[in-house]
């Protein structure tokens, strides 16, 4: 150590890399002084950002190359291995890749058969970087790579990995988070490297770098500069407003793309004329399936889909009945029930469903002249239920919802198995859950057992006017 | 919607507020109580089935379409009489002028029809006006309107009817002089003759009055004058006051006024005769004393958005429904905020933004025909300057390299000294802890030498220099005494209970005293490893297979985070280690490095008493100086460190590159950025290791053409982040909205968990006030704020909010049922205050007053 002299990483090592990560120089060359053997290699390492801002891409670009370069060179060198957490369930797994990747980097022979605890880790990569003896300026970077959302991790973990590297001296960790808590590795200092997320500019630059091919009618640099503009454009609409995400930006401008160049094909504008074909296709600009591709799926399919996916469609009417009380009973307080499903005065449900009488609750507008609103009651998500409780309301109910079917089989109809079967059929779907010890099972049909229903307000006001009944008339806030 | 109606006439059971409740044509509702919540039951909830915030976005359209067809021909004298009509269209003209092929013509126009829309308001506001409609929020009033006259198009639905009970409206209140009244009458087609009641009510003051007409007067003749500086000046008075009103009264006075109604769901409205005079109490409450928490509320220099709403509103009441697109009057150049628009210099709108240009800002000599985009939405920007990248940030400040020889060689030997020890691979020496040291080092000492049993605690913060100062007595103590110890080094963090514990020690030893592996192995036992391991470490005597005449050699145990051996299992090893150390069954030392003061606390009683009690206590620099002592090490190297540290003191040039460098040192320590990076990193931490590593970088930048130290250096931070608010700025408009909703609702509606349903129903309701706001209602603004995203996307938000730790599950969510129910009804918590957001990040105008608008 004591003959080795400071030295920087090769200058065209940070220009290659930054080529291939645009916009990144300043953090290339931190992390490059940071984790290079004769530069000023660090113990522990924290890089840390929201996602898509390249910091794994970076990290193990950067490490390749080094290794790489290191190898030409004279004995000093560097290897290293890279721990995805993602890819590890329990915090046993992550020790046993990790080893085996460790092994794996420095051509161990024999790689250990198993590694339980972060004790016998630290035990097994001694044994490799420690007792073996290394050449002088030897460096190994160990990169936990989204260590933050490992599964099952005892809350000693990311301590003990950051002592891993005063144990054994030659030995680097590295660590890819998130966000990290403030002194989260409970040591004296550990240097951070953020990556910050992209700027409007960067995002366009680095868009730029990839440009479609050209338009048939236009050359190359027309095509490159409506691109840029373009992307620009993009960012502005979609990705500062809603998903400010590099890989969604770019799956919209490519989505977009076509759309966007069609007056250019069509021959209605010209390629210069971007105002034009922006005001042309301003509507796909708002296009909000663009960044949720899910969305996209469904409407290319036919028109057979919707109905698919339709409950009211997919039900039969005694389970969509059962689901609405369902419903009723999930988001409605139990002391209310006699006023809305009693029958009792004038033979005529006094239903009076939120509306008349709450005011002050429903909705938004209207309570925020109270200094504390309350919150309406659909929005708080369902409430467990008995089931007896639903029976009385789909009983009450049905009368007036299904006249036609409960002329047919009078009250007793209520009670027949085809209700039975629509109650297991929903569960079965999950459209209504057990609640509490649904393990312990029982009779599905216990009447005592309780249940919430799984289905939110869109759907079930969707099924209730599938059915002539608007739900919301039989809440009580 | 009748028979509803002959129901709840029918009930007759007292309940005031079902008269309100029912929007119907009959005189029962000119009787209704004045007051707030008397109507806050609503027409609306009646009609139709919808939650509000649905309805008010559904109605926008409804509205445009009703006025886009009234607007569609040119303007008709019949249609200019009423008050309503005249703020119809010269409303839509401006919406048709924003396509600049034509702005001169229609402004002018516009222009026109807005003198004769001022006559007719000021006939209006001759009337006296009643404080009344000083209590109702604006917003709320607008709400209200739109809503009503949504429901009336829904049951009508034709566009003229609107129009028609608009007209008949304006000529109401032109009677009736009472707005409030008047608004109310709205939802009831406005056919009943109202009864005035201006009389009873203080009439509002003439000061306070005379502005609006002014004000309104202006604004409409053409934007010759800067209104909003008038109504500024005008208003220090009563002006200001007047405005304040409405949410003075509508915040305090309904919680803490004498009626003693409970905000309950069935009973949120009192008596009819009780709840009006507790309102006019109230009224004179906010009008006296409420005036002046009102003004505090506000700064003295309000803001502008929110005097334009307020005024609007003023005449908004006589204007219909048409509040909201008013403000497209007062549309101003985006770039030097003046809203004048003259011959040559007129006010031009993008067709992309909607935002507003004058001509000369935006250098536009003549009005293209057909679509301009401003700059903006052009992206020129992008176009002309496709981004370098960032210019590389090493520039070469200075290049006068000293006269030394062989400077490359000395600057990167010292280079290499200094990062190792910056970035923690070379121990420095330790400064100011000498009598610790010899403590430690005695009683260590007395293990090896002696064969004395011993324990210690080193008590001290991170990054004072514990395990700096054990391992350099280890090393001291190895030169003099080689081959006469062994270290067993553990770690709490690691040996994370006794048995592994256990057999690192026995692992660690067996290496250190070449016992054979198998022996290792096979011990697998623990209580095998126990008695083997005890079997080692006592002394010899005692065991009778051992070989007569055999001294054991003594152990040194660094115990490292001790406090969380003391949470182990009945501190079975801390037994048998201080056991063993006070019995003297065998030489060994055992220290114990941890931050816990109270570390001796947690021992159990059997522990406890085995202890020595013997502890060092290592302290940070206590002063400055101090502080610059030990830090200095990281920048330079003392004489006497010279060949330890391995530099070449022989090479040509050694002391004249040293001499120059300590004297860069010494400039470099007076100047006052230098100061400032120390003192902070002091007076926040005094961790000795935190500056060191901000000192990597600018070390590592060094290079024989620039080599003056520069610290703090500007390039990147190496710093860990404050907060994890970092995170705000990466996150998009919709994130941010979705959040400040989330964090709203903690306030607002007084819940500490949100889930997402509860967050997008705010969300939507934010927004949709927003729009009715904003001047480009209807017409959804390309990069505007004023598009509300869908629930797919909004929920798409929520989950990067979840994923990057701005909302916590409130509950533990195990596999069981709470994590069957789908993202609506899962509750979580924000990690961020309402008021955190502001601070963070930047926010746009929009998101600024969500989060400061309660």
């Amino acid at each position: 150590m004591s003959s080795s002299l400071f030295q920087l990483p090769d200058e065209l090592l940070f220009s290659t890399l930054a080529q291939t990560f645009p916009c990144r120089d300043a953090q290339i060359r931190t992390l490059g002084t940071l984790l290079h053997p004769s530069a000023a290699p660090c113990q522990n390492l924290v890089i840390y950002g929201t996602d898509a801002t390249g910091k794994s891409a970076i990290t193990s670009a950067l490490l390749a190359k080094l290794e790489n370069e290191e190898l030409n060179d004279d004995g000093t060198g560097l290897k290293y291995a890279i721990v995805n957490s993602v890819e590890c369930i329990t915090s046993r797994h992550l020790f046993e890749s990790a080893v085996a990747k460790v092994a794996t980097a420095l051509q161990w022979g024999h790689p250990p058969s198993k590694c339980e605890t972060i004790s016998q880790l630290t035990v097994e990569l001694s044994k490799m970087l420690k007792y073996t003896p290394r050449p002088d300026g030897f460096r190994f970077v160990l990169v936990f790579d989204g260590i933050d959302r490992q599964r099952e991790a005892p809350p000693t973990l990311l301590p003990a990995l950051a002592r891993l590297s005063e144990i054994i001296p030659c030995l680097t960790s590295t660590f890819i988070v998130t966000s990290p808590p403030a002194n989260f590795l409970r040591t004296s200092f550990v240097p951070h490297l953020h990556f910050p997320n992209y700027t409007k500019p960067e995002f366009v630059a680095i868009l730029a770098t990839s440009p479609p091919p050209p338009l048939p009618n236009t050359t190359a640099q027309e095509t490159t500069d409506l691109w840029a503009r373009f992307a620009a454009a993009v960012h502005d609409a979609l990705a500062r407003a809603a998903s400010r995400t590099l890989p969604s930006m770019q799956d919209a401008c490519s989505a977009l793309w076509p759309r966007f160049t069609a007056p250019i094909l069509a021959g209605t504008h010209a390629p210069r004329e971007f105002s034009k074909l922006l005001v042309a296709s301003r509507i796909h600009f708002q296009d909000e399936r663009l960044l949720d591709p899910s969305l996209l799926t469904t409407t290319t399919t036919t028109s057979l889909t919707p109905s698919l996916t339709d409950l009211a469609s997919l039900l039969p009417t005694t389970a969509r009945l059962l689901l609405l009380s369902a419903y009723l009973a999930s988001h409605n307080a139990t002391r209310y029930d006699l006023t809305l499903f009693s029958t009792h005065h004038h033979g005529r449900r006094r239903r009076r469903g939120g509306l008349s009488v709450t005011g002050v609750a429903r909705g938004g507008h209207r309570a925020q002249r109270t200094k504390h609103r309350k919150i309406a009651r659909k929005l708080l998500g369902a409430h467990a239920f008995v089931l007896e409780r639903m029976m009385a309301i789909f009983t009450a109910v049905r009368g007036e919802w299904d006249a036609a079917s409960f002329e047919r089989d009078g009250d007793a109809g209520a009670d027949v198995a085809d209700v039975g079967m629509a109650v297991a059929t929903l569960a079965s779907l999950r459209l209504l859950v057990r609640v509490g010890g649904q393990t312990a099972g029982g009779d599905p049909l216990d009447r005592g057992g309780k249940w919430r229903v799984n289905v939110g307000w869109e759907v079930v006001r969707g099924l209730g006017r599938s059915m002539g009944v608007e739900i919301e008339e039989w809440l009580i806030e | 919607m009748s028979g509803r109606k002959n129901t709840t006439q029918g009930r007759k059971r007292a309940r005031v507020q079902d008269e309100d409740d029912s929007p119907s044509l009959t005189p029962a509702v000119t009787k209704r109580p004045r007051l707030n919540d008397a109507d806050s039951g609503s027409p609306l909830g009646d009609i139709s089935p919808n939650p509000p915030s649905l309805i008010s976005t559904a109605i926008n359209g409804a509205l445009n379409l009703g006025r886009r067809i009234v607007s569609g021909g040119p303007p008709t004298p019949e249609k200019q009489k009423p008050n309503g009509d005249l703020w119809e269209i010269p409303d839509s003209e401006d919406e048709r002028s924003k396509k600049p092929a034509q702005p001169k013509k229609t402004n002018s126009t516009a222009k026109k029809l807005q003198k004769l829309a001022a006559k007719d308001r000021d006939d209006i506001y001759d009337v006296p006006d009643s404080g009344d409609e000083l209590g109702t929020t604006p917003k709320l009033q607008r709400q209200r309107k739109t809503t009503a006259a949504a429901s009336e198009s829904k049951a009508k639905s034709s566009a003229k009817e609107i129009e028609s009970s608009r007209g008949r409206r304006g000529r109401a209140a032109k009677e009736a002089a009472d707005e409030t009244q008047e608004e109310r009458e709205e939802p009831t087609a406005a056919d009943t003759p109202t009864k005035p009641r201006s009389a009873k009510r203080p009439p509002r003051p003439a000061a306070a009055k005379e502005p609006v007409e002014q004000d309104s007067g202006n604004e409409v003749k053409g934007k010759s004058l800067p209104p909003r500086f008038r109504r500024r000046k005008n208003s220090e008075g009563e002006w200001v006051v007047a405005e304040q009103k409405p949410k003075g009264i509508l915040t305090p006075v309904g919680k803490n006024g004498d009626r003693a109604r409970k905000n309950v769901a069935f009973n949120s409205v009192s008596g009819g005769k009780k709840g009006k005079g507790s309102f006019e109490e109230a009224l004179s409450k906010a009008s006296g004393s409420a005036s002046k928490p009102a003004r505090g509320r506000k700064p003295a220099a309000p803001k502008q958005v929110e005097v334009e709403v307020e005024a609007e509103d003023e005449d908004g009441s006589s204007a219909g429904e048409e509040g909201s697109e008013e403000e497209e009057d007062d549309e101003v150049c985006v770039v030097c905020s003046k809203p004048d628009s003259k011959r040559g210099n007129e006010i031009v709108f993008c067709d992309n933004c909607d935002s507003a240009y004058h001509q000369k800002c935006c250098g536009l000599a003549v009005i293209p025909k057909g679509d301009w985009i401003c700059q903006n939405c052009s992206q020129d920007e992008v176009a002309s300057a496709p981004t370098q990248g960032k210019a590389a940030t090493v520039v070469a400040q200075e290049t006068q390299k000293p006269d030394v020889p062989n400077f490359e060689q000395h600057l990167r030997a010292m280079q290499r000294v200094l990062l190792d020890r910056c970035s923690g691979r070379r121990r420095i020496k330790l400064i100011g802890q000498d009598d610790a040291y010899d403590k430690v080092y005695q009683l260590v000492e007395q293990t090896v030498v002696a064969g004395e049993g011993n324990s210690m605690m080193v008590i001290g913060a991170r990054g004072c220099g514990k395990t700096t100062l054990v391992e350099s007595i280890v090393s001291d103590l190895s030169e003099q005494h080689k081959d006469q110890f062994h270290v067993v080094r553990l770690n709490g963090f690691i040996h994370t209970d006794d048995k592994l514990a256990l057999r690192e020690i026995w692992r660690q030893l067996g290496k250190e005293m070449e016992v054979e592996d198998d022996l290792i192995n096979k011990t697998n036992n623990y209580a095998d490893t126990m008695a083997s391991l005890l079997a080692l470490l006592s002394h010899p005597s005692e065991i009778a297979e051992a070989h007569e005449g055999v001294t054991s050699k003594s152990v040194i145990f660094l115990i490292d985070e001790f406090d969380l051996f003391a949470t182990h299992a009945r501190q079975t090893l801390l037994y048998n280690l201080f056991d063993i150390a006070q019995a003297r069954k065998a030489p060994i030392a055992v220290l114990g490095l941890t931050t816990r003061i109270d570390v001796v606390e947690s021992l159990e009683k059997r522990v406890k008493s085995r202890f020595s009690h013997r502890y060092v206590y290592l302290s940070l620099p206590k002063s400055l100086p101090a502080y610059w002592d030990v830090c200095k090490q990281g920048l330079s190297i003392d004489d006497e460190d010279m060949a330890k540290e391995g530099i070449d003191v022989s090479l040509e040039g050694h002391s004249k590159f040293w001499k120059w460098w300590n004297g860069k040192l010494e400039t470099l320590s007076k100047t006052s950025g230098f100061q400032d990076h120390l003192e902070s990193h002091f007076y926040s931490t005094k961790s000795v290791p935190a500056f060191l590593s901000s000192c990597i970088l600018p070390i590592s930048s060094l290079s024989p053409t620039s080599p003056t130290l520069q610290i703090p250096s500007a390039g990147v931070s190496l710093s860990p982040p404050d907060s994890k608010l970092h995170v705000l700025e990466a996150l998009s408009d919709l994130d941010l909205s979705m959040l400040i909703a989330a964090a709203r609702l903690d306030i607002v509606a007084h819940t500490d968990t949100v889930n997402f349903a509860m967050a997008y129903d705010e969300y939507t309701s934010l927004m949709s006030r927003q729009r009715v706001q904003s001047a480009t209602s209807g017409m959804v603004a390309l990069g505007g704020g004023a598009r509300v995203w869908g629930r797919g996307i909004a929920s798409m938000a929520w989950e990067r909010l979840v994923t990057l730790g701005m909302l916590i599950p409130a509950a533990t969510v195990g596999r069981g049922a709470a994590s069957q129910s789908g993202l609506d009804a899962k509750m979580w918590k924000t990690d961020v205050a309402l008021e955190e957001i502001p601070a963070a990040v930047k926010l746009n105008a929009v998101l600024g007053r969500w989060c400061k608008e309660i």
